[in-house]
């Protein structure tokens, strides 16, 4: 049981557009921990709504037999998300959590140092930010992404960089709090795919080291896994219900 | 709260000083800077329109207690046209009460009317003018003086107390009555050179103005010349207290007859005589000679009554010009040089007054009851009065505080209309410019939220952005308000201003407080939203 970091018996989660609305129900998924878990699924299936559920990103509304539970520690009893108080969400959200998203979201008034220490210093309020930059630094040298540090590159606005500078900028500051599970969601979408394999590497040794990486990826990059470099996890979202009212 | 202190300065630093991308620095003002220089300058004439209608308002809160205070402020003057004696003034305020059912004036009413009159100081005007000590140069300036009789308000502590809080009591002469008492300004007094209280100048000479224009038909500033010296000084010593005295001093009653009326000690060169005689020495003049000089300079006004060895003349009309002593001297040296033997002799007519126990004075201040019943009712008390009295009346100053204690009033609630209408509107403007701001920065408020950031602490940010923005408008808005009053910008105009450190700490205060509600209302609505939505959100 406890190898799972998220089991999901059964949770519904419904949109309503003007008179109709769809329930999607997701059941019975488990997501092993320190793995790179791939959620595929044709456009619409539910696979960002699952890992917005997951990641407590979007409000999770239980009814009696649904809920998630979430793992943080093999030795430590689960966290219902049935029976989380509001406030604690946020903490949790800090405290395990990090996303990179299928737009970067990046701050263009800000330098891409300010960027990617942005998640450190919100986990750690009285954190030299010179220390963060250090922190930063080796993750991106880690990741061999060093051309980023070249030319000032980090210190001018991202607007100034390319879709797949963006990304990896994006990655870096997903992963510089070192979160227990980093959520992803399609990151490869506006970017070619020998940059994809460059971040897939990353997230991949991430995953070895101990971090569970989920992952939202579409067919599209199945080229991506097609030589088995990488072992993963693959929830398949195809077949859950959906009701349309 | 941990995540304000760095965090926020990050987050609140970047909002004000945004990366540069833009290609141009007109392009970066525009898109990036103009919004919070706007919004500063905005909030800056808030500010200051606050401050300044507080400080408009305090002013004239000011000047209206200043007002209460002062009993001149509710006094009616009496002036020239009638001689008034201390008495008459004392029943008219004995009897004077004003009827609350009626309306109206009574005269020995019952006992529930309002007393009208708090106080009597009956006065007189005079001016003082100076010679040097060498009897050479006329002084050029002169004196007002007011006298009036300290006995008026020996037993009123409130009139006694306002008088000395702008004047100085010294005791005159060693004695120890209450009309030998001198008032003048401390500045004054120690511009006399004064500073033992007891001391007073020896022999002072005082001499009106009007004598000495009317000598030296208005050249004021040539020496005097012999004959002058002889007329006005008479040997007497000098001293130079020209730049001593200011104008406006009070003096004493009994001062004022010591100045004007006791020739002994003190020369009043040009007083007005009833009769004077002319002897002949023994000689023989023709008794036509002296009744043509006469009626040449005394018209028909007078009677020419002959004695053994002189005539004795007798003015009808002592208020003449024709009746003062320096004319009369001057005229008679005209017949002397043609008769010599002739001699004047004044001293009949010249002995010192007495002071009378029951003075006359040309003006009087009555001091009005404040209370609002009377000073509303201002105009009927003047017509009763001036029927009353006969004499002209100027209620201007009752009237003034009549009309500030209304605009008072009404300033008071403008003052809150306006404070209030600017504190809506600063708030509504936070609001407003908050809400659009946020409205931008809502996937980074939502990417933040992923990130784990609380929303109690994401509204503190915006909450310290709103007070950042305002800091520099206040700051600018306070040193213009300090700079006005320290100034006198508003002097040229009838506006009253007063900047009170207390009041501006309190509106600072609720400014602050103000803004920091606009901006925490911007940003409750946002914080609340899931991330997800935050995210997904598109204009």
């Amino acid at each position: 049981m406890k190898n799972y970091i998220f089991k999901i018996d059964k949770i519904k989660k419904t949109v309503s557009r003007k008179k109709k609305s769809v329930t999607r129900i997701f059941e019975n998924i488990n997501i092993p921990r320190n793995q790179l878990t791939l959620v595929k699924g044709n456009t619409g299936i539910g696979k960002t709504t699952l890992i917005n559920l997951l990641g407590l990103m979007d409000e999770v509304t239980c009814d009696k037999d649904d809920d998630i539970l979430f793992f943080p520690n093999s030795r430590k009893e689960a966290i219902s998300y049935k029976s989380i108080p509001s406030k604690k969400i946020e903490s949790i959200r800090q405290q395990y959590f990090g996303f990179m998203f299928q737009d970067d979201h990046l701050i263009d008034s800000w330098s891409g140092w300010e960027n990617v220490i942005l998640p450190e210093l919100i986990r750690h309020p009285f954190m030299s930010p010179s220390l963060a930059h250090k922190t930063a630094e080796a993750l991106i040298r880690e990741c061999n992404f060093e051309d980023m540090l070249e030319d000032g590159m980090m210190h001018s606005s991202p607007a100034t960089f390319s879709g797949g500078q963006r990304q990896r900028l994006a990655l870096i500051r997903a992963l510089i709090h070192s979160p227990l599970v980093l959520f992803v969601d399609e990151p490869f979408s506006s970017i070619q795919i020998d940059m994809a394999e460059e971040i897939l590497k990353v997230l991949y040794q991430k995953s070895k080291e101990g971090m569970t990486v989920i992952m939202v990826i579409h067919d599209i990059h199945d080229s991506l896994f097609e030589n088995n470099l990488f072992d993963v996890n693959i929830i398949d979202l195809n077949g859950i219900k959906i009701i349309r009212q | 709260m941990k995540l304000i202190s760095f965090f926020a300065k990050q987050v609140t630093n970047r909002d004000f000083n945004p990366k540069r991308v833009q290609k141009t620095c007109l392009q970066y003002l525009f898109q990036c800077k103009l919004h919070i220089y706007g919004s500063r300058i905005i909030l800056f004439l808030l500010c200051l329109f606050a401050f300044i209608s507080l400080g408009i308002y305090q002013g004239t809160q000011m000047y209206l207690k200043q007002m209460e205070e002062d009993p001149f402020s509710s006094a009616i003057t009496l002036q020239v046209g009638m001689h008034y004696s201390y008495n008459k003034l004392s029943i008219i305020k004995e009897r004077f009460r004003f009827n609350k059912e009626t309306q109206d004036i009574e005269i020995n009413p019952k006992s529930d009317a309002i007393p009208i009159i708090n106080e009597i100081l009956p006065y007189n005007e005079n001016y003082l003018f100076f010679i040097d000590k060498n009897c050479k140069l006329l002084l050029g300036e002169e004196f007002n003086v007011v006298s009036f009789k300290l006995d008026c308000f020996n037993n009123n502590n409130w009139l006694k107390k306002y008088l000395s809080s702008g004047s100085f009591f010294s005791d005159y002469d060693n004695d120890n009555t209450s009309d030998s008492k001198i008032i003048v300004s401390k500045m004054l007094y120690q511009k006399m050179g004064f500073t033992d209280l007891k001391k007073i100048p020896n022999n002072p000479i005082f001499f009106s103005k009007a004598d000495l224009v009317d000598e030296r038909k208005g050249d004021m500033k040539s020496p005097l010349t012999d004959m002058e010296k002889k007329i006005f000084v008479h040997n007497l010593d000098l001293i130079n207290i020209s730049d001593r005295l200011p104008f406006d001093s009070i003096i004493s009653e009994q001062m004022y007859y010591l100045l004007f009326n006791y020739e002994s000690k003190y020369y009043k060169p040009c007083k007005t005589f009833e009769l004077f005689y002319i002897y002949f020495n023994g000689q023989k003049i023709e008794q036509k000679i002296l009744k043509d000089w006469a009626n040449k300079y005394f018209g028909y006004s007078h009677d020419l009554v002959p004695l053994d060895n002189g005539v004795k003349i007798r003015l009808k009309q002592t208020d003449h010009e024709m009746a003062k002593r320096c004319n009369i001297i001057k005229w008679f040296q005209e017949l002397s040089n043609t008769y010599k033997f002739l001699t004047l002799d004044l001293s009949k007519s010249d002995e010192p007054n007495q002071i009378p126990d029951d003075i006359d004075y040309s003006y009087s201040f009555l001091f009005l009851n404040s209370e609002p019943v009377i000073i509303d009712n201002i105009e009927i008390i003047s017509r009763k009065l001036k029927r009353t009295l006969g004499c002209f009346i100027d209620d201007s100053q009752p009237i003034t505080l009549k009309k500030l204690r209304k605009n008072s009033k009404m300033l008071k609630k403008l003052s809150i209309i306006v404070v209030s209408s600017i504190l809506i509107s600063l708030l509504f403007y936070i609001f407003m410019t908050f809400s659009l701001f946020i409205q931008t920065r809502i996937h980074m408020i939502g990417m933040m939220k992923s990130m784990g950031a609380k929303s109690r602490s994401i509204k503190w940010i915006y909450i310290y952005e709103s007070l950042k923005l305002i800091s520099p408008s206040i700051i600018i808005a306070s040193i213009i308000a300090v700079a006005i009053q320290e100034n006198n910008y508003l002097l040229m105009t009838d506006i009253v201003y007063l900047f009170d450190y207390l009041s501006w700490f309190i509106c600072v205060m609720i400014i602050l407080l103000t803004t920091c509600l606009g901006a925490w209302l911007a940003g409750r609505h946002v914080v609340s939203r899931s991330p997800y939505e935050l995210l997904s959100y598109h204009i």
